[in-house]
């Protein structure tokens, strides 16, 4: 159910988040972008020389005219009209159109006004579209007085005498001409050009060039040519719709070509490295088979390298696996082995209990936890002949394989010798000659061994560098013996130990143990201590060797918790019943 | 475990604090085995120790059969838990302990 879920996550998380159509929006996204700019650019640059044409244009044609119009008799028509229009009263003046007012300038409508009006309209048929008239212009109040308009449409006829108000800077330019711009420069101009655009209700937006003819105190007197731009803001129009078409179309098709060889170049590749490294985790470790060795990808740039490098990573990876098997089946037959040693080991000392269910005389209990698979603790008990009993715990220093090879050595010595029937303290010195003998490893042992008179409970011991031994007396608390100790067996050659005696009664019990016990370690690094064992000891049931050992091993399992046990923790436990009292029971 | 090693002629003081125990006991004997060569006065300066398994026992052994040889060796600033391990285990036998 886990894994469903999570393959369910793992898919959902696959979302495609398509290259093709990213790379197609990126690309058209850029041609629009740099179109649109080049267009705007572009646009203004066109729509500025055009304008500036138009400027060149008219104010060249203004200054053809008045050469031509020289030979007319325009000064004369001028003035005729200027004092006409000076004599009107301001009042009168103010409606400009009204035809009482253009009738105070019909008398000036005479042959050499239509002399004046036919050569400009001459002029006008030759140059096409333009219109010229000849104006008054008064830049202080900012008016234009017609004199001669040369336009045949009876709409936009301005009547002699007529005015119209024009803006300060627009009449300025007119009057005195603008600062040459770099348009005018690229085309050569060096004069001050007398052109204006100008856009009036009544004539549309137009390009309006001027020629100064004469000045008087009041007035400019000049000619003047009109074009209408219309035309080419039609022509601009045209040129717009043009042209953002054909952007769209041109980023439609670069988008296309972009993501044709993007998902040539990128996105397939990619699709079929994770194809493969699907293919690859799904099946791992089932055999041999390669995912990313013919993946054929050969884009010549990092996609290539990557489908290498994963190649590459497939066969470590395969090889890696195989040392892993390997060392792991060798792990297993060490571990096997260990496992067959330790069975060994615990084969070796004696586990059945009870022991001697027959004799009633005393019950012994031993138990050994070793802290590997293989330890260097060991106990042992055996007859020496009806009345003697032997016990032997030990400790080899050391811990794993070499401890449990050096154990089983000295425990075959150590039994051996015991059986032949001589004291503990010969068992100790002889194995010790022996052991230290053949000793390269300076591997040592701490023995206590102890021989029971069955009969008397008296107790022949001797004590190679092991623990303190302790009994418990039936009628009062555990005792620990501070007994003769002697080196520990393997240490150095010509030791000697000692024999001493213990007595004990029936009901006692005699314990004995390994360092494991009172060196054993809680959470907090702190040691049990003989201490706590012995309250142990005398919290323990009396007169059952398996309770008091159960009891002592509870107690301390509780004190350690959750700590890792360092050492091997062996107990031996013999009770004595005394032969009165085996018989009555 | 820490050692501090302070050599004077032909005399080896050797302090170690600490634990030592089957983790620390190899480093103290590469040590000893590194430093002996020479020296008939060997001190094991034992005032800061805590505490001694078996294994640093072995390598106290082997330290102590190396300068039967070739000097003497001497324990100092034991104290009363160390004291009771080297009883127990009869060490206290063969060591000179001052």
């Amino acid at each position: 159910m886990i894994k469903k879920a999570d393959g369910q996550n793992k898919n959902q998380r696959r979302i495609r988040h398509s290259l093709n159509i990213k790379t197609f929006l990126i690309m058209i996204a850029l041609v629009l972008g740099m179109g649109g700019t080049i267009l705007v650019a572009g646009f203004f640059l066109y729509l500025g020389g055009m304008v500036n044409q138009f400027y060149i244009t008219t104010w060249n044609q203004a200054n053809s005219e008045a050469a031509v119009l020289e030979q007319q008799n325009y000064y004369d028509k001028s003035m005729e009209i200027i004092d006409i229009y000076n004599s009107i009263p301001e009042e009168e003046r103010r409606d400009g159109t009204s035809e009482e007012y253009k009738a105070n300038f019909t008398p000036v409508i005479d042959d050499t006004f239509r002399t004046l009006q036919t050569a400009q309209r001459d002029l006008k048929d030759r140059n096409g579209p333009m219109n010229s008239f000849i104006v008054a212009i008064d830049s202080v109040n900012c008016k234009m007085i017609y004199i001669c308009d040369s336009d045949p449409n009876e709409e936009t006829f301005c009547y002699p005498g007529t005015w119209e108000n024009y803006p300060q800077d627009e009449i300025d330019v007119l009057v005195h001409g603008r600062e040459l711009n770099r348009f005018d420069k690229a085309i050569g101009a060096t004069q001050k050009v007398q052109s204006v655009i100008t856009n009036q209700p009544k004539y549309g937006l137009r390009c309006t060039g001027g020629a100064t003819l004469f000045e008087t105190d009041q007035y400019t007197v000049m000619v003047c040519v009109d074009e209408k731009l219309s035309p080419m803001a039609q022509a601009s129009q045209i040129f717009l719709t043009h042209y953002v078409l054909l952007l769209m179309i041109v980023s439609v098709i670069t988008a296309l070509i972009g993501t044709f060889i993007m998902r040539r170049k990128i996105v397939r590749p990619i699709n079929k490295m994770a194809k493969a490294a699907r293919a690859y985790s799904e099946n791992k470790y089932t055999g041999n088979e390669r995912y990313f060795k013919d993946l054929k990808i050969s884009t010549r740039d990092e996609i290539q390298n990557l489908a290498i490098t994963l190649e590459d990573m497939e066969s470590d990876l395969a090889e890696h696996v195989d040392n892993m098997k390997r060392i792991t089946a060798q792990e297993e037959r060490i571990n096997t082995e260990l496992n067959l040693a330790a069975r060994i080991q615990e084969s070796m000392l004696p586990r059945e209990f009870p022991a001697f269910p027959e004799r009633k005389e005393f019950d012994i209990y031993a138990e050994m936890n070793a802290a590997r698979e293989v330890g260097g603790d060991f106990y042992d008990f055996f007859l020496i002949d009806d009345d003697h009993l032997a016990i032997v715990i030990a400790d080899v220093s050391g811990k794993g394989m070499p401890a449990a090879l050096f154990m089983t050595a000295s425990k075959i010595m150590l039994k051996m010798k015991a059986q032949e029937g001589v004291s503990p303290a010969e068992v100790l010195e002889d194995v010790n000659e022996r052991i230290c003998a053949n000793n390269i490893e300076e591997v040592f042992v701490t023995v206590w061994v102890g021989i029971l008179e069955i009969s008397t409970g008296r107790v022949i011991a001797a004590n190679a560098g092991h623990e303190y031994p302790v009994i418990m007396h039936n009628n009062g608390n555990a005792e620990l013996i501070h007994d003769k100790h002697g080196f520990v067996i393997g240490g150095l050659p010509g030791m000697k130990y000692n024999d001493y005696e213990l007595q004990i009664e029936p009901g006692d019990s005699l314990f004995v143990y390994t360092d494991g016990v009172p060196e054993a370690m809680n959470e907090a690094d702190e040691l049990f201590k003989t201490d706590r064992m012995l309250q142990a000891l005398d919290d323990a049931d009396k007169g059952d060797s398996r309770k008091i050992i159960e009891h002592v091993e509870n107690a301390v399992n509780n004190y350690v918790g959750g700590a890792e046990q360092f050492d091997d923790i062996t107990m031996l436990c013999l009770t004595y019943r005394g032969v009165v009292n085996a018989q009555e029971t | 475990m820490n050692i501090t090693k302070k050599a004077e002629d032909k005399k080896l003081t050797i302090g170690v604090d600490g634990r030592l125990d089957t983790m620390t006991a190899p480093e103290l004997d590469e040590e000893l085995k590194a430093s002996l060569g020479g020296v008939e006065e060997l001190v094991m300066d034992f005032s800061e120790l805590e505490y001694i398994s078996s294994a640093g026992l072995r390598v106290l052994l082997s330290a102590q059969k190396t300068m039967n040889t070739q000097g003497e060796m001497t324990v100092t600033g034991v104290n009363d838990v160390i004291m009771e391990i080297f009883e127990v285990t009869g060490f206290s036998d063969i060591l000179t302990i001052k």
